[in-house]
């Protein structure tokens, strides 16, 4: 109060009788005497304030009004550095030693920052007694991704980030502390300045957990301007998550964005472009040609067919013509390009303070161009193709925020964002119509341009060389069909904000209310023409409307006690209502009359879809915060949400945390020790059922799968049917729980240069919502029930150190590492222990993707996959094939000395494949994450950094390979047998080269150092056609191709320039600064296919690769002027 | 203000003061009890909770649609490769045509026959039409009912029935194949009854897909239905050859298709033909079985040009499990079996086939070579019908003995190209031999002396994972109740 009575003093003083002006000049330093740029400096009780410059110094005008008492206080403060005040006497100004210089002490750990821990609370970083992570804005805006998810890989420990491929607008698969959820997502629950926003990713088809076989679709987390964040913090476990209840149990990140500040209004104005292309060649085979059995087929889909005599071939013959081979993938492919413009300003009075942003970010992916591919044929013949780009991303942002102080105790703020965001993708992952399918598995000499037959302008691929009709008779798509003629859009126009009223009521009590919204309308275009291999060629248009809503309203009432009673007791009581509604209409066209006009009209066979959804939450909470001593500091709080999806029987439930934190170096500290706290908390956070669990009625679909890509509808012979739901209600359905204990400890040590937080977990996910079986004879198929816990334990270490803090030289380092350990502890009653005694068919399991499932005692989604007769798991087989002779149980052969997994080889050299999926003993879930992060400046001005993300453990199936081994494209078919190697009158005959090409023994094509073990283990056999095709493709064994993901990826070097104020007299000087950077340069790893990042599911889980999409490097430039 | 009021005092005054504010949240904290019920939260939007919405006529459209799934989806597509007639070329389908089936693809149609659209659709259709009066629909419910579980019967042996989708049994217990077909033969001759009282309001004929509500036509359908189940049980006891006769006197005796129990298809995206979107979607994985493609090339018969795509005989090439080329034609879905095809499920050919195939076993072996003949000059007739002008097919004169039974069986295997009933035939006769045009065995391992033909489907994996009354060790060569030799 008497900082504002000073302000208005000072109003007065300055209105009625003048004000002199004093000048106080000075300098920020850290102790080692390094001018730390942009330091705040400011009057403590009041706004105003300046930055420091490129010198470190600072420049003040206040006028003399402002001292009381003849003494002012300047506070100067940098992130890293703890902050000082220091007093100024008007006397030593007037005498003319008005230099006030700040020297600052280290503080890597940030130990004095004070963050927001939810439900709008701020608490000081060191008195905290759960983890929460706060990523810097910088590690934001400076990122050339679209997608904040992907902006954060490698920043959070525990965070575990997976961007889908490097095609435009990807989104990515993320989760905090492993997963303890089946039929739920992993992701987040995100809170952006108080209200909860929406991060679905919707797939085409409206499924909302993207699925293979479907263009990708962007996530709304790509919505955000990255320039609009001033930071975010990562909840990460139930204890810090637990104030936001049924939401939480995947953790919770809460976005604070920037606002603006009094004084000079500051303006940034930023370019990006960068580029990027294809990280690596997929390894297929060129020496062996288009047919089956060794011989050329036209128009057949093997590579099976004739040896060819290309250059590297051993069997080269220069003296007979050269066969042309071609390089699909590289030629498909070029430089993508990115570019970003954003405008922002933030300024503002005493009263009021703004802030506005505009954006514009772009991106085109690596695929060619049509105007390239124009250039690699002889002519296009006029064709108009359906698109030129074939993947590309836009998405331009408005962003305004205000604050306007309405009386001296009642604040109020509005911010409202609006992003139009228009996404053109390629369809991806394993389909028919999917692009890598065809570019993988088209023959190496089969030339795939020109894509239109040049006499009939028909869809043109290696499976239908002389298409003699429109619909053509494809087994796949031609890519660069795929990549000029399909188009799937996505165009959304979204509306995000809220109202806060903030109310100090008096010193002790406040209230603040917050009235959130969020609205999208997401349209669809997925676009197929006639000639498409999907559906015979008919043509396939799909529209789609998705309105997506969302409301909070938020109040909570402070009370700090201290102030009351002097008891050092902070409570936060609350309440909130939410509300969220989704709408879905779709409308399906099929067979296209005109061809190349693609209006819903233009299709004679139509049906539609609709689908709507609303959810209420309404909850109340109290939350409280007690100092001890000043060096105890215990949080406390509950919840209790109702939620309208869980069942009227158990509608409301409770969710409790407890933390507590002892600054120990309080009481005991060494001198290498200049903080200490040891934390522990428990926590319980939730996830609802899904909408609609305990409805269970009539339905009738307009389509519905009857297996295997085939559909029938209820809108049948004029009349329209309806059927029972094939999933039981349930009326007893509660929310997913995560009952979480964490231990910790944050270590400042050697005067705060160095810092280390450690951090121990065990997490235990139970009444875990999945589908369960039902038995099918009872007529019900599923039940959506509460039934299964999981186990999640790690620990998650953070190291900072301020290697060098010198004038000219400053390295910062910080290495990061999170294990995690997962199992599924039970699962409809079955524990871990019990299932290892009963019958394989009676332990419960849930296939969650196409190879991962879910089951007691074991990792959460390890593959469980078709192999080979292996050892260890107890298989008895028919090991001769012959119906009179008893299965052999392997295991128990005396004679074989085994491990597990290993192959049992019979007599003819080969494997047996065995009838049942096995678990296989391999999951996609990493042992331990982290990166490694240095910085190094030089001088005031140049700043160089290095980001190495590391991902180690965890597995990747990759089924691509299964495919292409059947196919005969892939590189590893390049050592085959072919008939002509061993028949001397063939051009490359060559006895002991050739006639040795493509023979050995199967332990010669065994992955993973498993031995091959049976009464053929030494049998030669020739790697034929066919063992390929029945020993080693899409039905036979895929452990042998379940690969380690583990990777250490090069996730960005960068080299930033500061020049300084331009003093060209043009656009009144402004600050500029450049920063050149590299993501993704180098990735080492052992995978075999495109990247073990890249993923099949999207935002679902990872693992899985199946005719996937590459990954890029890219590389940027920055440009940055700020007034 | 500090020091005029204690703290308490202070709380209560200013919580008046402020009373405007509180009453901000008030409006919100007052709804509450409403806020978790309401439109949209009550019910899910998307769904008719109510069955009395839903009428029984309804249902049964949701039912045949289901129906049509199961009769002709993945159930069909394994006995066709059993029977050689199509073959696996990739990917599980190569499994199965190799005999080596899993168990989890008999999940989503084994389901379905019992959950929605199945069995326990047709409960409520039938006790809501009962309870309305509406005999004639109640009547084509059962009969959906029996061709449902008489097939299912048929593929496994022993299933759930008699305690299947009833609420009173939460772990249904399997009835032996017996008790479920003369179980069925019960349900058969209530649907012929309630067929006959008919019923007084018009039953639209749009709802039935089969016969548009033709009373006539259903009863006769339902004497074949009956015939073919005591035909399956021939083997087992000889005199159910004069009770199959019998019955089928009474079947479908229009030979020009009109009274044949066929699933509807049509161009509309919702009711193309099962057959036609499985080829269309998932290109090679199945084609022409040799054995069907040796036996219609060897007899000259048009149909090898009408089932398979390919000008002329030699361009249509079949594949035998355990070939090594996968070379096989596709089913002409460019042609008769396009997205409009409805596969025939009871029908007049098989009516015929069945009266001389009794004759014969009951000693008139002249009755039943006129009746094969007379059948085939009718499916000819159909052929032609249908557009295909020139279609001949084999006529059989002098012969009797085995020569005559094998052709019997042979020709109704190449009528019944794609019925789940020839596997049937087969376990009973022994007809079609699995032998290709160059006298090979063509059943799977067959240059390993053999392991001969499923005889067979495995229970589906989610039926034995979590029913403990489900055999859980059943064999693809055990043998069935009705298929003791």
């Amino acid at each position: 109060m008497k900082y504002l009575l000073l302000l208005f003093n000072l109003f007065i003083h300055s209105y009625l009788f003048g004000v002199d002006l004093i000048t106080v000049n000075g300098k920020v330093l850290s102790e080692s005497g390094l001018e730390l740029i942009g330091s705040n400096v400011s009057v403590l009780g009041t706004s105003l304030g300046t930055a420091t410059d490129i010198n470190g110094t600072f420049r003040l005008e206040l006028p003399n009004t402002l001292f009381d008492n003849n003494t002012l206080f300047l506070k100067a403060s940098y992130i890293g550095y703890i902050s000082k005040v220091d007093t100024i006497k008007l006397k030593d100004i007037i005498k003319n030693t008005n230099q006030i210089n700040f020297n600052l002490k280290a503080d890597v750990m940030r130990l004095e920052s004070v963050i927001v821990t939810g439900i709008g609370v701020q608490q000081e970083t060191r008195k905290l007694g759960v983890s929460i992570e706060t990523v810097r804005k910088e590690k934001i805006e400076n990122s050339p991704e679209v997608s904040l998810v992907s902006a954060l890989r490698g920043n959070v420990s525990g965070l575990e980030v997976r961007k889908t491929s490097g095609d435009a607008g990807t989104n990515a698969f993320f989760r905090i502390r492993g997963t303890g959820t089946i039929s739920g997502g992993s992701q987040p629950l995100v809170i952006l300045d108080g209200s909860p926003i929406s991060t679905r990713t919707i797939d085409s088809g409206g499924r909302e957990t993207s699925e293979r076989g479907h263009p990708e679709s962007s996530s709304r987390m790509a919505d955000i301007n990255m320039d609009d964040i001033e930071s975010i913090q990562v909840l990460k476990g139930a204890a810090a998550s637990a104030i936001y209840g049924s939401r939480a149990s995947n953790g919770v990140i809460l976005i604070t964005t920037k606002s603006g500040t009094t004084g000079k209004t500051k303006i940034n104005y930023k370019m990006t472009y960068g580029i990027s292309g294809m990280n690596k060649i997929y390894p297929l085979q060129q020496r062996f040609g288009q047919g089956d059995g060794g011989d050329f087929v036209g128009g057949n889909s093997y590579s099976w067919g004739k040896v060819l005599n290309v250059k590297d071939a051993p069997w080269y013959d220069s003296n007979r013509e050269t066969n042309q081979v071609y390089n699909h993938v590289e030629d498909i492919t070029e430089i993508g390009n990115n570019y970003e413009q954003s405008i922002s300003a933030l300024g503002g009075n005493e009263k009021t303070t703004f802030y506005f942003s505009m954006s514009q970010s772009y991106e085109r992916a690596h695929w060619q161009t049509f105007n390239e591919y124009k250039k690699t044929v002889s002519t296009i013949f006029g064709h108009e193709p359906t698109r030129d780009v074939p993947s590309d991303f836009l998405r331009k942002t408005f962003r305004v925020k205000g604050s306007h102080l309405l009386t001296d105790k009642m604040t109020l703020t509005a911010s409202m964002s609006y992003a139009n965001v228009y996404g053109n993708q390629v369809i991806r992952a394993h389909s028919t119509d999917g692009l890598a399918k065809g570019l993988l598995s088209t023959p190496p000499d089969f030339n795939l341009r020109p894509y239109l037959d040049p006499s009939t302008q028909y869809h043109r691929s290696s499976t239908d060389p002389y298409p003699e009709s429109r619909d053509g008779d494809h087994k796949w798509n031609n890519p660069y069909w795929v990549l000029y003629e399909l188009s799937q859009t996505q165009s959304v126009e979204r509306a995000f904000g809220n109202i806060k009223l903030r109310y100090n009521i008096n010193s002790w009590l406040n209230l603040n209310y917050i009235l959130g919204t969020d609205f999208s309308l997401d349209q669809r275009n997925d676009i197929m023409p006639t000639g498409t291999y999907r559906s015979g060629g008919i043509g396939r248009y799909i529209h789609e409307d998705i309105l997506d809503q969302e409301w909070d309203s938020h109040f909570t009432l402070s009370m700090d006690l201290k102030k009351l009673y002097k008891l050092p007791l902070k409570l936060v009581a609350g309440h909130n209502l939410n509300s969220r509604s989704l709408k879905r209409f779709e409308t399906t066209g099929e067979q296209q009359v005109l061809p190349n006009y693609y209006q819903i009209e233009n299709y004679s066979s139509l049906s539609a879809d609709q689908y709507l959804s609303l959810v209420h939450l309404e909850s109340f909470f109290i939350q409280g915060s007690m100092d001890l001593l000043d060096q105890f500091y215990i949080t406390s709080a509950i919840r209790n949400d109702g939620s309208s999806t869980f069942g009227p029987a158990d509608r409301r439930h409770n969710f409790f945390k407890f933390s507590s934190a002892w600054e120990f170096s309080k009481s005991y500290a060494p001198s290498f020790l200049s903080f200490g706290k040891l934390r522990f908390a428990y926590g319980q956070a939730g996830e609802e059922p899904r909408v609609y669990a305990i409805f269970s009625g009539y339905t009738s679909p307009s389509l519905f799968s009857v297996g295997e890509k085939v559909s029938l509808g209820l809108n049948y012979n004029g009349v329209t049917g309806y059927r029972s739901d094939d999933e039981v209600s349930n009326l007893r359905i509660r929310p997913e729980r995560r009952d979480e204990y964490e231990f910790g400890t944050d270590l400042s040590l050697f005067d705060g240069s160095m810092g280390v937080s450690m951090t121990m977990y065990n997490a235990i996910s139970s009444d875990i919502i999945y589908d369960i079986d039902v038995i099918p004879s009872t007529g019900a198929d599923e039940m959506t029930a509460n039934g299964a816990s999981i186990q999640n334990k790690g620990l998650e270490v953070t190291f900072d150190y301020r290697v060098l803090d010198k004038q000219k030289l400053k390295w910062e380092s910080k290495f990061i590492y999170a294990s995690n350990k997962n199992t599924v502890l039970e699962m409809n009653g079955v524990t871990g222990n019990m299932a290892k005694t009963l019958d394989a068919n009676l332990i419960p399991s849930r296939g969650i993707a196409k190879f991962s499932e879910v089951s007691p005692g074991h990792e959460y989604a390890e593959f469980k996959v078709l192999t080979w007769a292996r050892f260890g798991h107890g298989l008895s087989i028919d090991h001769d094939l012959d119906i009179n002779t008893p299965n052999v149980g392997i295991d128990t052969i005396p004679e074989y000395n085994w491990g597990k997994n290993d192959v049992y080889i019979g007599k003819n050299g080969l494997p047996i494949m065995y009838s049942e999926k096995i678990w296989s003993g391999y999951a996609p879930n990493p042992d331990w994450t982290g990166s490694f992060f240095n910085e190094v400046s030089l001088g005031k001005k140049i700043k160089l950094s290095c980001l190495l993300d590391i991902s180690i453990g965890g597995h990747i199936a990759n089924y691509t390979k299964n495919s292409l081994y059947e196919w005969g494209t892939h590189g590893d078919t390049d050592k085959r047998y072919h008939p002509d190697f061993d028949n001397p009158d063939w051009f490359g005959y060559e006895d002991g080269v050739s006639t040795e090409w493509g023979k050995g023994t199967f332990q010669d094509l065994i992955n993973h150092g498993h031995k091959a073990i049976g009464p053929g283990q030494d049998t030669i056999i020739v790697y034929s056609q066919n063992m390929y095709e029945n020993f080693m493709g899409r039905n036979t064994d895929v452990i042998n191709n379940i690969e380690d993901a583990s990777y250490i990826k090069l996730r960005e070097i960068a080299l930033s320039y500061n020049l300084g104020k331009l003093k060209t007299g043009y656009l009144n000087n402004p600050n500029l600064s450049v920063r050149f950077s590299a993501q993704d340069l180098k990735t080492w790893t052992n995978y075999g296919g495109w990247d073990p990042e890249t993923n099949m599911y999207q935002d679902r889980i990872s693992g899985e690769d199946y005719f996937n999409q590459p990954q890029t490097w890219r590389a940027n430039m920055a440009l940055q002027l700020s007034w | 203000m500090a020091s005029k009021y204690g703290s308490t005092i202070k709380l209560v005054i200013m919580l008046k003061r402020y009373k405007l504010l509180f009453f901000f949240n008030f409006i919100f904290l007052s709804s509450c009890d409403d806020f978790l019920s309401g439109p949209l939260l009550d019910q899910n939007p998307n769904e008719v909770d109510d069955v009395s919405v839903v009428s029984a006529e309804a249902l049964l459209v949701g039912s045949q649609v289901t129906i049509y799934g199961i009769m002709e989806g993945y159930l069909n597509r394994a006995v066709s490769m059993v029977m050689q007639q199509m073959s696996g070329l990739q990917t599980d389908y190569y499994r199965d045509y190799n005999c080596d089936p899993i168990d989890v693809n008999t999940n989503g149609r084994w389901t379905a026959m019992y959950g929605t659209g199945g069995l326990v659709d047709l409960n409520t259709t039938q006790e809501v039409a009962e309870s309305q009066e509406k005999y004639i629909l109640l009547g084509i419910s059962q009969m959906w009912e029996a061709l449902l579980f008489s097939t299912a019967a048929d593929l496994w042996g022993s299933i759930p029935y008699s305690q299947a989708a009833n609420p009173n049994f939460s772990v249904p217990k399997f009835d032996s194949q017996e008790q479920v077909h003369f179980a069925v033969l019960d349900l058969i001759d209530s649907a012929i009854l309630n067929f006959q009282k008919g019923q007084i309001f018009t039953l639209p004929s749009d709802y039935d897909f089969t016969f548009g509500a033709d009373v006539g036509k259903w009863i006769a359908a339902a004497h074949t239905l009956k015939s073919r189940i005591y035909l399956n049980w021939a083997e087992v006891d000889n005199s159910y050859y004069q009770l199959a006769l019998e019955e089928a006197q009474l079947g479908i005796l229009d030979p020009s298709g009109l009274g044949d129990w066929t699933s509807l298809h049509g161009s509309a995206i919702a009711e193309r033909s099962i057959w036609f979107q499985f080829i269309l979607s998932n290109s090679d994985y199945m084609g022409a079985g040799k054995l069907l493609v040796d036996m219609l090339e060897r007899d000259n018969d048009s149909r090898l040009n009408i089932y398979f795509l390919g000008n002329g005989p030699s361009e249509i090439f079949g594949v035998s499990p355990g070939d090594s080329v996968q070379n096989a034609s596709m089913l002409n879905i460019t042609g008769h079996y396009g997205m409009q095809w409805s596969p025939e499920f009871v029908t007049w050919y098989e009516n015929n086939f069945i009266i001389a195939e009794c004759h014969f076993k009951l000693g008139n072996e002249a009755i039943a070579l006129s009746t094969l003949n007379e059948t085939l000059d009718g499916i000819e007739q159909v052929w032609r019908g249908r557009g295909f002008a020139s279609a001949v097919i084999p006529r059989y004169e002098n012969i009797s003995g085995d020569t005559l039974i094998a052709a019997l069986m042979n020709e109704k295997y190449k009528a019944l190209f794609l019925n789940i009933q020839s596997w049937s035939d087969w376990r009973r006769t022994g007809y079609p031999k699995f032998i290709d045009s160059a006298n090979n065995s063509t059943e799977c391992g067959s240059t390993d002396n053999g392991l001969g033909v499923p005889r067979r489907l495995l229970y589906p994996e989610k039926e034995k994972s979590s029913n403990p009354k489900c055999p859980q060790n059943a064999g693809i060569y055990d043998r069935l109740e009705n298929d003791p030799f």
